[in-house]
């Protein structure tokens, strides 16, 4: 372990497990622990509308949808959910390793992919809604 | 305890950016949007039958513990500012995240084999 700052300690209660998941360094400024706290409860709200989602529409659209596409709906939804809160907990402790050692934030991957994936899905539901009304 | 009664844990602290305040709202926030996600698991029941029994005792056990350790976060966060000190909150993380892991992959499988 790095020599700490004075005032800015390891805490004495940190247990192996974190200490090891945490990696080196001192604890950052708590404003920006609390930060990448409120961060990552964004990210998992985001991974529970998902969820919500995807449940929802397994659940409610029996008259909408085919069954096999009601499925498809409800399946990449759930599945984004699970990544999308794998990959939250992953890019705190990566933030938070990163906070630890004064190095650079890493970019979030997850928000191109997400970009990417809510607009083909947009662009299927249009396609959808053309050619279903037909 | 004497280290209470020592120095009496005071919920006030200097900050200006409220930043206790909007974390303890964003852990309620969430609480209440897997509140929000247990009861629409309860309209699988008819379908999936126990199955989806499951994430909701489950979702429900995550946020009451969450719950409970809500006030002692908090307690931290403030004492923690003042100290310029806080540590990670990596058992919450945890458990939150695998919560809402174990939900997805709860509905998956009831919506691949159910």
């Amino acid at each position: 372990m790095n020599s700490p700052e004075p005032g800015k300690a390891p805490s004495p209660d940190r247990d192996r497990i974190s200490a090891s998941l945490l990696g080196p360094g001192c604890e950052p400024d708590p404003r920006f622990t609390l930060a990448n706290e409120r961060t990552f409860l964004a990210w998992i709200r985001t991974a529970l509308a998902f969820l919500a989602g995807g449940i929802a529409v397994e659940a409610f659209t029996g008259d909408v949808f085919s069954p096999g596409l009601r499925r498809a709906v409800a399946l990449s939804l759930l599945v984004l959910a699970m990544l999308v809160s794998a990959s939250a907990c992953i890019r705190w402790l990566k933030v938070e390793r990163a906070m630890r050692v004064r190095k650079p934030l890493p970019l979030p991957v997850l928000v191109p992919i997400l970009s990417l994936g809510g607009a083909l899905v947009a662009a299927g539901l249009i396609v959808f809604l053309i050619y279903g009304a037909l | 305890m004497s280290r209470r009664a020592q120095a009496p844990v005071t919920l006030g602290h200097d900050d200006p950016g409220l930043q206790p305040e909007r974390t303890l709202l964003a852990w309620r926030r969430t609480l209440m949007t897997l509140l929000v996600v247990c009861t629409i698991f309860l309209r699988w029941i008819p379908h999936f039958g126990l199955i989806a029994l499951l994430p909701i005792v489950l979702a429900l056990m995550a946020g009451i513990l969450i719950q409970i350790g809500l006030n002692a976060r908090y307690r931290k966060s403030a004492k923690g500012l003042k100290q310029e000190r806080i540590p990670a909150p990596l058992r919450e993380v945890v458990v939150l995240g695998a919560t809402v892991i174990v939900l997805s992959g709860v509905g998956i499988y009831a919506v691949v084999f159910g």
